[in-house]
């Protein structure tokens, strides 16, 4: 199991959080001014990275906020979590 | 569930642990920017306590409570004055602010353990480090206790906790209570 250190509550097990996958995914802009490919670029398709991956996980059962986890898919070592927002934070 | 939960007290664990539902206690949830000294003003106006805004901590006094749940969140929990009464109280003060008062009385209840063997039994079922030193007077926390959602509170200079869960999740909490306390000696 994680020990996932929530920015607010501090280390806590993963069966308190959900992860919401990839972070930084950014709307391309109105659905009907882009194509279909775009759109489903967006919706769909993930990098699926190997390494250190910035992720958004939410502290389902602690403080209910999300926020993002820099983590390594190889090992699951985490590198640091950034607050939504904080300078850093992608979108 | 009603009958169980007003069974008053079970003593368990070779008399090392009582555990008891506090009924009647009012909840209110709170939210709201912490950096408005509205928020902080208002809670301060209605239940005399000073807004807890470091994380898992809670401020009380004789009569009420106040649990951080969140950076802009938080639960009030009260002896005497009515949940009616603070939410009007609350609303009254923040005026037009962007916030939220809600009275959860009904969805929420109190479960007391009591005893030296009080946190032996939350281990159990809950991955928190319960010892006073790491979990002591003033702290509160939110978890999983049992895969139910609870608020622990530690209570003051004892061993002794307080879970406040959802109504819906109290019979199976009490029950779960029951059947870990068995084996805690």
């Amino acid at each position: 199991m994680l020990l996932i250190p929530c920015p607010w509550c501090g280390p806590r097990a993963e069966s308190e959080f959900a992860c919401g996958g990839e972070a930084g995914i950014v709307r391309p802009g109105a659905p009907d001014a882009v194509s279909d490919a775009e759109w489903a670029d967006y919706l769909f398709m993930r990098t699926n990275h190997r390494g250190l991956h910035r992720e958004q996980w939410w502290h389902a059962h602690g403080c209910r906020r999300w926020f993002i986890v820099r983590r390594d898919t190889v090992t699951c070592r985490i590198d640091g979590v950034e607050k939504m927002g904080s300078a850093g934070a992608a979108p | 569930m009603a009958e169980i939960l007003r069974s008053a007290l079970h003593d368990a664990a070779g008399g090392r642990l009582q555990i008891e539902e506090i009924p009647g206690l009012h909840y209110v949830s709170l939210r709201g920017d912490p950096a408005a000294p509205a928020v902080a003003g208002a809670v301060t106006d209605v239940l005399k306590i000073a807004l807890p805004l470091r994380p898992n901590t809670l401020a009380a006094s004789e009569t009420a409570k106040v649990f951080w749940l969140g950076p802009e969140e938080w639960l009030l929990v009260s002896l005497s004055q009515s949940a009616a009464e603070i939410v009007s109280g609350l609303r009254l003060s923040l005026g037009g602010l962007h916030s939220a008062v809600t009275d959860v009385t009904s969805g929420c209840t109190t479960i007391r353990l009591r005893g030296a063997g009080s946190r032996d039994v939350l281990a159990k079922g809950c991955t928190l480090d319960l010892h006073p030193r790491a979990f002591g007077d003033g702290q509160c926390a939110q978890t999983l206790l049992a895969k139910a959602p609870v608020l622990i509170e530690a209570l003051p200079a004892t061993q002794d906790c307080q879970l406040i869960v959802r109504r819906s999740y109290a019979d199976y909490l009490w029950h779960w209570l029951h059947d870990a306390s068995r084996w805690a000696q």
